[in-house]
């Protein structure tokens, strides 16, 4: 590596720290208090709250017969849409041009078309010949959760927010601030008109961040499983027409006046069962990974080790990895039970021991 | 026992023996697939593909057992 090389992988190491430590709150805990590093410049992280449900960044209010509110996963969600679609755009201009330029690939093009050959070979060699028809819902389905993976671990998601006090019987739910405790905030904040000490002043309030990672809302995963599983049993009905439902209502053996038709009765009926279970798995696996990554963040990066931005950084690449596992995992499991939902009876069974 | 500090018990009861099968896993796994890379490195890319899939599925029973921790000690 040149020396130039070598200094930029250095400014980008450093830039990286500085960048995780803002994100997870490090710099502001590192003082405590009032006396964190971006006191000076008027911006005053503070720990981050756990919680499960996605909170509402624009609260709910009527629209029509409807009363609709906009979480801030549902946010992260239609960006992780425009950050798809833009790319995509992009990325094909010179083809939908028609220019000569398109057919070697440069650039943003040729990464994508290498992404793009990559997931269609992992697709062929689940579905063989069948992959062109399956194809977009799986490398859909990997691109989105990739996105919205990855988008957890930019500086500014889960930091940035709104500074509310939680709902308390008696007092009305009041919002204060726009960004991080700015120092206004705290003035307007009630607390400190009973002269609270200094480090007490936050308490109580809780950070409302403005983008949170879709997939640590339990609706994104819960659809992303439903579209899986749902066209999965399109396909098989598309590949096999009436007889898919045979594998569900086995009644072949059962017609011939063969008793082991009861058991092939009760087989049918698990794998209805496994259907569903599909479902449950598909949406807890996912959520699950990504929940647990944004709190070991917050743990690692705010209350463990506050002094070690190394770890940070370790669990950082892990979460970028977690990332990725998660959107191959969720593509290859749709591949997978479509293969296995398409194909005849007889050989389905070889794969059936990896799906759960 | 008051039913604070229980919670917090089964919390970490719950992720605590919940790891323990997901961890034996993905030692057999690990255990597998480095054997069969050791008789075949030749096929090591495509083991490895299939190790961290199977470690992905063993350790997202681990990540049910997170989950109904995080349920017990944030929600229940």
């Amino acid at each position: 590596m040149s020396g130039k090389g070598c200094l930029i992988a250095i400014l980008m190491l450093v830039l990286m720290v500085v960048l995780c430590s803002i994100s997870s709150g490090f710099l502001g805990a590192l003082g405590g208090g009032n006396t964190g590093l971006l006191h000076g410049i008027g911006l005053d992280p503070i720990l981050p709250t756990i919680k499960l449900p996605a909170e509402m960044v624009v609260p709910m209010g009527a629209v029509g017969p409807f009363k609709v509110g906009l979480t801030n996963t549902t946010i992260a969600t239609i960006l992780t849409d425009v950050v798809l679609v833009v790319l995509a755009l992009v990325a094909t201009a010179k083809i939908r041009s028609g220019s000569k330029d398109a057919w070697v690939p440069r650039g943003l093009q040729n990464l994508i078309e290498w992404v793009i050959e990559l997931l269609y070979g992992l697709a062929e060699s689940v579905l063989g010949k069948r992959a062109k028809r399956v194809f977009w819902l799986g490398a859909t389905i990997f691109l989105f959760v990739l996105i919205a993976n990855w988008m957890e671990l930019l500086p500014g998601v889960d930091s940035l927010g709104i500074l509310e006090h939680p709902r308390e019987p008696g007092i009305a739910h009041s919002r204060n601030g726009i960004l991080l405790s700015l120092p206004e905030v705290k003035n307007e904040a009630p607390q400190s008109a009973e002269g609270a000490h200094a480090e007490t002043e936050y308490e109580g309030w809780e950070l409302i961040p403005f983008v949170r990672a879709a997939a640590t809302d339990l609706n994104v995963t819960l659809a992303l499983a439903l579209i899986s599983v749902v066209m999965t049993q399109y396909y098989g009905f598309q590949a096999l027409g009436v007889q898919y439902m045979g594998k569900f209502l086995a009644t072949r053996r059962l017609g011939q006046g063969n008793a082991m038709g009861l058991i092939d009765l009760i087989v049918g009926v698990l794998e209805a069962i496994s259907e569903f279970a599909k479902v449950i798995s598909f949406t807890f696996r996912l959520f699950g990974n990504i929940f647990a990554g944004q709190i070991l963040l917050f743990v690692m990066a705010a209350f463990l080790i506050p002094f070690v931005v190394v770890g940070t950084l370790i669990f950082y690449g892990l979460e970028v990895f977690v990332g990725l596992i998660q959107a191959v995992v969720f593509m290859m499991l749709t591949f997978v039970f479509i293969a296995m939902a398409t194909a005849g009876h007889g050989e389905e069974h070889g794969k059936h021991s990896e799906a759960h | 026992m008051d039913p604070v500090s229980m919670r917090q018990l089964a919390a970490g009861l719950a992720i605590g023996l919940g790891a323990i099968g997901p961890g034996i896993g993905i030692g057999l796994l690990a255990n597998g697939a480095l054997n069969a890379i050791g008789r075949n490195p030749e096929a090591a890319g495509q083991i490895q593909v299939n190790m961290i899939l199977g470690i992905a599925f063993a350790e997202a029973i681990a990540i049910y057992a997170l989950v109904v921790a995080l349920l017990l000690k944030f929600v229940a």
